[in-house]
């Protein structure tokens, strides 16, 4: 078969001791560059870059892109121990992820992540291997209207989301969305609430509140009851990290169901890894036979993102070698790579350099292996950081979140903002609004408008272009379904006599 | 709390209130569909009426101040230290503050190790000899790291460090 | 319970601490040795190579491949740090390098975005504010159509955009955004009314393109080339003012009657106050790197540009007029209504 002799000759490619060791470069780099707040794989990839000027193109993308997915794991560590997310697609994770570790099971949490980013992860690169021109094909389907409507079913995360009270979390998916209209407009090409500061144009960059809500936020709420989070002593055993029985049942299915919204989400261009993950961890509660646990530690709250961000960073490579475009800024940076390197990205890519595609495809799996193996070993170790007294551990937080955010584009704007940030984070965190859901309407905010935009133009006004395209169509039922669920599941609850649902008390109305 | 919760909420009342002034200046309608101030005006709105039960809420609260709430998960105020934890929290988040203000200033290798040496000082309560050993370690290490292997610009401080 | 750290512990740390600063500066010393020779005179201290923009982008691809040549060729032995700041429509790193008056070891990459963007956005400094040293190339933009496109030819697309405004749509990337400049002298040009679709970046444009969501729309040649070569976009016009040596069979806008010019230029500019004779020796260097064999195919053919010295004065003249003339078009446009 053509597919198992190019696959072959690929792993030819990616198992000359060359390139084994720089897919372990790469993954390692990635692993280290994941776990820095700010240094995300974009920035990291750009900061490599430069060294891969003149190095054999091949073993220079297999590096790059251990490092995108190495940082895939890598960011889920900060988001466990202190709820920094190093990443933006490990944002969701905090929600259990840090609740798991404050527990003292910060070692399952990482274990949890680690397995289901290989598994996951690896089911995308098979993806990526068998149905790469079916995938291209299906991501060129998604025009502006079925953007929106995809964006649309992703709102339906807020209910996961929100906390423990819906209005709050309600206001903070709101303020989210106000602070993603801030800079300029592309579509009017006019600036939004700038005030006349040019900086302000590009607006806050998603990273930069995140680090501040989330890791300076969590601090100075922290600090003001450091006994509230004492020393915990975990064991270094690498069996500490590997899920129980019962851990295991509940995970397998939220792993399963996050790599296959990963790796469709994923392979969209612009909606990639946190979109992926938010949804997961919303499918995910409300699969769940107790959506209850959700947002207090429960394993599944960790198993389902991690795997979706991991599946979506390998389907996000389907854009990049099919069609010549890059599907996420990660990819972007790859595809500037490309060109670095001499090579013309394209449709004509597999045939015109097929050890290079082909070779990048093996190292995925060779990469996932290296993943799994250092990081089963190394979760102890991480997990050990929280034996460091709290007081000596926030110090540290804001030394990372301050040259994080620097570091993000060298900008001393972005370590004030940050603060500031961190400042309205303590104050959600004391009054209990969810943080998270501020960090869902930043990511969403601007997806959701422009694609709505878009399409209105593209119609000349007519609103019926979302009904009229069948993607767009069963898209949008879908998520007016997702949203009424909720309320139709308390119905059957009532008619069975079980006891209510408790808080979960749903809308039904979205932003736009 | 509840001062706190009420304040909260005016708070959002406030910037629902100002988003929608700011809004009416910018198009809300484009030549084909919403305009760049559509978005935002009705995200003004929302605020505002999210606003109304945030409030409700927070007054409600008020009035149930019956003896079974006090030891429900928010009842504690939002200034509520632990006892001993206000000063560190203060010299903690004035130093932060610091640090993100000086930060161009001074030159980061200044700026973190005066950081590191207050708060392992002050607010971890280490000895003299460990809190100026990771004082001077910290920049060395972020400067190698950063500087060096990253070849991340951070800011230098006139000598060059 | 708030455990006290045990003292053992707290030297445990920081023994490790210092160990691994030990380990970091021994392997580091390896590689610091060899750039520290540095010439006696000019430029005796590194080189700050600002971009305004991301990496992996045309600006980041344009100064690594500056300094590459430099290096590679032998013209140079300067250390370049080549450092990105980007966001605000290249404002951030435009601020930067305009707060460094004086300052002889700074460049900055310039792109037409530079002229187009103080007018368009308001933005606070414009070329005035930087010293001149060298326009280097001119890069094209294609006006391209999926493979199974019903227009054939840059007329045809015309004639459906004149019958009925606003059916034929093109995808670009942000109203005030080169391409949409570019949309606008065609359409003064032929009085065709095209409907434009704002996207996020330029990969967004081509998947919409390649889906048939939008017409047509603009690109540079090196962003499609790929596309081009498996027949998936086809070309129908070149907004230069002469047809690219890789694309012989594409007309440009001006062969078919329609008044347009646009082209992108790339450049390099100082902070303000940079000494006449340090822009000079830039000038002198980049013009003496631009006619080596390396630039010529690995960067200007490779990405279908055009060789388009020019010295500080010529440099300076052109971005004068430039800006009057996107003032005028913009005006036009109706682009600065607000704002």
């Amino acid at each position: 078969m053509d597919l198992l002799q190019n696959l072959a000759n690929g792993f030819s490619v990616a198992l000359t001791p060359t390139n084994i060791f720089f897919a372990f470069v790469g993954v390692l780099a990635g692993q280290i560059i994941g776990v820095l707040p700010g240094i995300g794989s974009v920035v990291g990839i750009s900061l490599l870059l430069p060294l891969t000027f003149g190095m054999d193109p091949t073993s220079a993308i297999i590096m790059l892109a251990g490092i995108y997915y190495g940082s895939q794991y890598g960011g889920t560590i900060t988001s466990v121990l202190i709820n920094m997310p190093g990443e933006a697609a490990t944002v969701a994770t905090t929600l259990d992820g840090y609740q798991m570790a404050r527990q003292g099971r910060a070692a399952k949490a990482l274990g949890i992540a680690t397995i289901g980013s290989f598994i996951a992860g690896t089911f995308g690169v098979v993806v990526v291997t068998l149905l790469s021109p079916t995938l291209a094909e299906f991501a060129l389907r998604f025009g502006p209207p079925e953007y929106f409507a995809l964006i649309l079913l992703g709102f339906t995360a807020i209910g996961a989301v929100a906390g423990s009270s819906l209005v709050k979390g309600l206001t903070s998916v709101t303020v989210g969305l106000l602070i993603s209209t801030i800079g300029l407009d592309i579509m009017s090409g006019r600036p939004r609430f700038t005030f006349g500061e040019d900086w302000l144009l590009s607006g806050f960059s998603f990273i930069v509140v995140a680090i501040g809500v989330f890791g300076i936020g969590e601090a100075l709420d922290g600090m003001m009851t450091p006994a509230g989070h004492p020393i915990i002593r975990t064991s270094l055993s690498w069996r500490e990290s590997l899920p129980s029985a019962a851990e295991w049942i509940r995970s397998r299915g939220a792993i399963v169901r996050g790599g296959l919204v990963g790796t469709l989400v994923g392979v969209l261009p612009g909606a990639g890894s946190t979109l992926a993950s938010f949804m997961a961890y919303s499918v995910e509660r409300n699969a769940s036979k107790h959506p209850e646990e959700f947002g207090k530690g429960a394993i599944e709250g960790v198993a389902a993102p991690e795997s979706a961000n991991n599946a979506a960073s390998a389907s996000a490579m389907i854009p990049l070698l099919t069609l010549g475009v890059p599907g996420s800024g990660t990819t972007a940076v790859l595809l500037g790579g490309f060109l670095l390197w001499g090579l013309r990205p394209g449709p004509l890519l597999f045939t015109q350099h097929p050890e290079f595609a082909w070779g990048l495809i093996a190292s995925m799996y060779i990469g996932n292996v290296m993943l799994v193996v250092l990081n089963i070993f190394a979760n102890p170790i991480f997990a050990a950081m929280l034996w460091i007294p709290y007081a000596i551990q926030v110090a540290f937080v804001v030394l990372f979140a301050v040259v994080g955010a620097y570091s993000l584009s060298n900008n001393p704007f972005d370590v004030v903002v940050m603060i500031a940030f961190g400042v309205l984070g303590f104050a959600m965190k004391r009054l209990d609004y969810s943080a998270a859901g501020l960090i869902l309407g930043l990511v969403l905010g601007p997806l959701a408008e422009k694609s709505l935009r878009q399409s209105l133009t593209l119609s000349r006004g007519d609103w019926s272009i979302f009904f009229e395209r069948p993607v767009s169509a069963v898209l949008m039922v879908l998520a007016i379904a997702v949203l009424l669920w909720p309320l139709v599941r308390k119905a059957l609850i009532r008619r069975a006599g079980l006891p209510g649902a408790g808080d979960d008390v749903q809308y039904t109305g979205g932003e736009e | 709390m509840r001062v706190a919760e009420t304040i909260g909420a005016l708070c959002v009342t406030l910037l629902g209130i100002t988003t929608i002034a700011l809004a009416r200046q910018l198009p809300y309608e484009a030549e084909y569909g919403p305009g760049p101030g559509f978005l935002p005006l009705w995200l003004g709105v929302t605020l505002v009426v999210l606003s109304v039960f945030l409030v409700r809420n927070a007054l409600q609260e008020r009035a149930s101040v019956a003896p079974a709430d006090a030891e429900a998960d928010h009842s504690q105020g939002f200034w509520q230290f632990a006892p001993g934890a206000f000063a560190p929290w203060l010299i903690f988040f004035v130093s932060t503050l610091a640090v993100s203000l000086l930060l161009e200033r001074l030159g980061f290798a200044l700026s973190i190790g005066l950081f590191m040496l207050v708060t392992m000082r002050w607010v971890a309560r280490q000895s003299w000899l460990p809190t100026i050993i990771l004082a001077l370690a910290t920049p060395i290490l972020l400067y190698l790291a950063f500087v060096r292997i990253l070849m991340v610009p951070l800011p230098l401080a006139p000598p060059g460090f | 319970m708030m455990t006290t750290p045990s003292k053992f512990r707290i030297w445990a740390m920081s023994l490790v601490a210092l160990l691994t600063v030990g380990m970091a500066f021994t392997s580091w010393s390896g590689q610091a040795s060899g750039a520290s020779q540095l010439p006696e005179n000019y430029p005796d201290q590194p080189i700050e190579f600002v971009v305004q923009y991301a990496p992996g982008g045309g600006s980041d691809n344009f100064a690594r491949m500056i300094t590459s040549v430099l290096a590679q060729e032998g013209l140079s032995d300067a250390t370049f740090n080549v450092v990105n700041r980007e966001g605000g429509s290249g404002s951030i790193g435009q601020a930067y390098v305009a707060g460094k008056a004086g300052d002889n070891y700074t460049l900055m990459t310039m792109t037409s975005a530079l002229v187009t963007g103080p007018i368009v956005l308001d933005l606070e400094h414009n070329y005035e504010d930087f010293t001149p040293i060298a326009r280097l190339a001119a890069d094209q933009l294609l006006i391209v159509v999926p493979a199974d496109s019903e227009f054939q030819t840059i007329e045809d697309l015309i004639e459906a955009a004149q019958a009925e405004p606003d059916v034929v749509s093109w995808g670009g990337t942000g109203l005030g955004g080169e391409d949409s400049l570019l949309l606008g002298q065609l359409e003064q040009a032929s009085g065709a009314n095209l409907n434009y679709i704002s996207f996020e970046s330029g990969g967004e444009v081509q998947v919409a393109l390649l889906g048939g969501h939008v017409d047509v729309a603009s690109s540079n040649p090196n962003e499609i080339i790929g596309q081009l070569e498996a027949g998936e976009l086809r070309p129908l016009a070149v907004a230069g003012d002469a047809r690219l040596t890789a694309l012989p069979d594409v007309p440009t806008l001006q062969e078919k009657e329609f008044d347009v010019l646009y082209q992108q230029a790339r450049g390099v500019v100082g902070p303000p106050g940079m000494d006449p004779e340090v822009a000079q020796y830039w000038a002198d260097l980049l013009k003496e790197m631009t006619e080596t064999e390396r630039w010529q195919t690995e960067y200007l053919e490779k990405n279908m540009l055009l060789d388009a010295y020019l010295g500080p004065e010529e440099f300076a003249e052109w971005m004068a007029e430039e800006t009057e003339a996107t003032e005028a078009l913009v005006e036009e446009m109706g682009l600065n209504e607000t704002s």
